[in-house]
């Protein structure tokens, strides 16, 4: 409970959306309104993190199908969403 | 149900369909089972429509990067693309990922190709670019390994698309040989040698199967005296021609299936319109006056190339087949670029009139196919006559032969072609006289 607590108010990560990454699904915009819309293109339009906790954008980050919000912990600076996986053997 | 899947097995499968047509074809008449039997269409996509030169398009249709149509060869759903690089592309319609129809529309623009299923998406040139939710797979996915599966040979004649689901055969060029000279005289029609399928589209999906619209399409002399009386009376009435003169046209037959209705020896009066007036002065400057002459409105030869291409009139049709007995039909005006206005628009105004929804001509002929489908299941001698003209038959030694008017030498090619194909052998030609 109190680990819990404590993401709420964390503000260690940072969001940036890729745009062209975007199909409109809205998943985003449906979770965190404030956060997140869908423009006149139908694409995902970023309007700044406001009261939404690190845990919230985590996991509205997590639900977009095509990966087009990435998460960063500022703090550490690794990237948590989406998964940066190593280079496939050869 | 045991029933049921038997049905199905024989209709779109191709088991058992260890079928000889030859039998079934004499040099004068053919069975019926031709056009009924499910395990003859299960042979035919085996052995015909999975191995020769398909059309599937015009380039007109897709002028800008990411556009498509949505066609089928036979049964097969194929999406013709134009990537980035302008490149046309000729994909299966069928995702990577778990097997569904990748894109339901009939034509769109589309940057990127969405799978309605599992949202996987793909590039206009056919690379996976995003397996979603991809963590739940551990290494993640490598793009070469799920990129759309493209159809192995596309080539095009003057912007007509075709493709061959076979790696290997003989060229585009030697399928269509000496048709090229006749679509030359429909493209050439436009003083900068250009048409457009540009004007719409119509599809009608009539009961019938597939190889009774070219028999059809490509004998209007004979069968449009009876089923098109009345459009043709309406017709001569206002214009005041008389659907005789047009009786002095030849049928060709031309190695690789390929027919031929030729208006160039029909004497056809033109309106002296402004507009004619200023359109045969142009094709007069582009080609000369003698090449003008036959590329002069109503000039223009109908034209099947085997086995789902034919020019009539004012349209490019195509046929696909969707069973033994069912067939999409799909009509395309042809507009000619560079011409005045008003030729044109005679030429749509035309099309509606005869082969638009509410024409004359496509729905008598429609209508006559399923009543033939129809009435073929019924016992009795099974063979159809195609013996009209034989004794003066005119064949050459590359195999094509002409006829008159009316005669049936063209159809007769046409089927010796389909029994050479149904035997496994590609050539373009007959190799002699047959």
């Amino acid at each position: 409970m109190q680990q819990s607590e404590k993401n709420k108010d964390a503000l260690d990560f940072s969001v940036q959306t890729e745009r062209h990454k975007c199909q409109g699904y809205g998943e985003c915009a449906k979770t965190l309104p404030n956060v997140f819309s869908l423009d006149a293109e139908g694409l995902v339009q970023f309007h700044g993190r406001g009261d939404a906790s690190d845990q919230e954008l985590l996991a509205t980050a997590r639900r977009c199908p095509y990966k087009a919000i990435v998460v960063v912990n500022e703090t550490t600076k690794e990237q948590l969403h989406p998964r940066v996986r190593p280079p496939r053997p050869k | 149900m045991e029933q049921h899947i038997a049905m199905m097995t024989d209709g779109t499968t191709r088991a058992e369909a260890s079928v000889e047509v030859g039998p079934l074809i004499q040099p004068d008449r053919i069975h019926s089972r031709l056009y009924s039997d499910p395990a003859i269409f299960a042979r035919e996509v085996e052995m015909l429509w999975e191995r020769v030169w398909v059309y599937v398009g015009h380039e007109s249709e897709i002028p800008n990067a990411g556009d498509y149509v949505r066609r089928q060869i036979a049964t097969r759903p194929i999406l013709v693309l134009r990537g980035r690089d302008g490149k046309v592309c000729v994909f299966h319609n069928r995702c990577r990922h778990r097997g569904n129809m990748l894109c339901h529309r009939d034509r769109g623009n589309a940057q990127v190709i969405r799978c309605p299923y599992h949202g996987w998406t793909f590039s206009s040139e056919g690379g996976l670019l995003e397996p979603t939710f991809d963590d739940a797979y551990e290494e993640g996915l490598e793009s070469a390994d799920f990129a759309l599966a493209q159809v192995p040979r596309v080539d095009n004649y003057r912007g007509l698309i075709f493709a061959s689901l076979s790696p290997t055969g003989i060229s585009l060029d030697e399928h269509l040989g000496q048709a090229k000279m006749f679509l030359d005289l429909i493209f050439d029609r436009s003083p900068v040698g250009e048409v457009e399928l540009s004007a719409g589209i119509n599809k009608v999906r009539y009961r019938g199967n597939w190889k009774m619209l070219p028999e059809n399409s490509l004998e209007g002399g004979y069968h449009g005296f009876f089923i098109h009386k009345f459009a043709f009376d309406l017709a001569d009435s206002r214009s005041g021609r008389d659907r005789m003169d047009f009786h002095d046209d030849a049928v060709w037959y031309l190695p690789g299936g390929h027919m031929v209705e030729d208006f160039r020896p029909v004497g056809i009066k033109q309106q002296k319109t402004d507009a004619n007036i200023a359109y045969m002065k142009q094709l007069e400057e582009r080609y000369g006056a003698e090449r003008a002459a036959h590329l002069a409105p109503g000039k223009a030869p109908i034209i099947f190339i085997f086995p789902n291409l034919m020019y009539v009139q004012t349209h490019f049709r195509h046929l696909q087949p969707l069973g033994v007995d069912e067939t999409l039909v799909v009509y395309q005006p042809a507009m000619l670029k560079g011409v005045p206005e008003e030729i044109n628009q005679t030429i749509l105004r035309q099309h509606e009139g005869s082969f638009g929804p509410a024409g004359f001509l496509a729905s008598d002929d429609l209508e006559i196919l399923e009543r033939t489908q129809n009435a073929i299941k019924t016992d009795g001698n099974p063979w159809l006559f195609l013996g009209r003209g034989i004794h003066r038959e005119a064949t050459f030694d590359d195999g094509t032969s002409v006829g008159h008017s009316m005669d049936e030498n063209h159809i007769r090619g046409m089927w010796a072609h389909y029994t050479r194909i149904m035997s496994g052998d590609m050539a373009p030609a007959n190799g002699g006289a047959a």
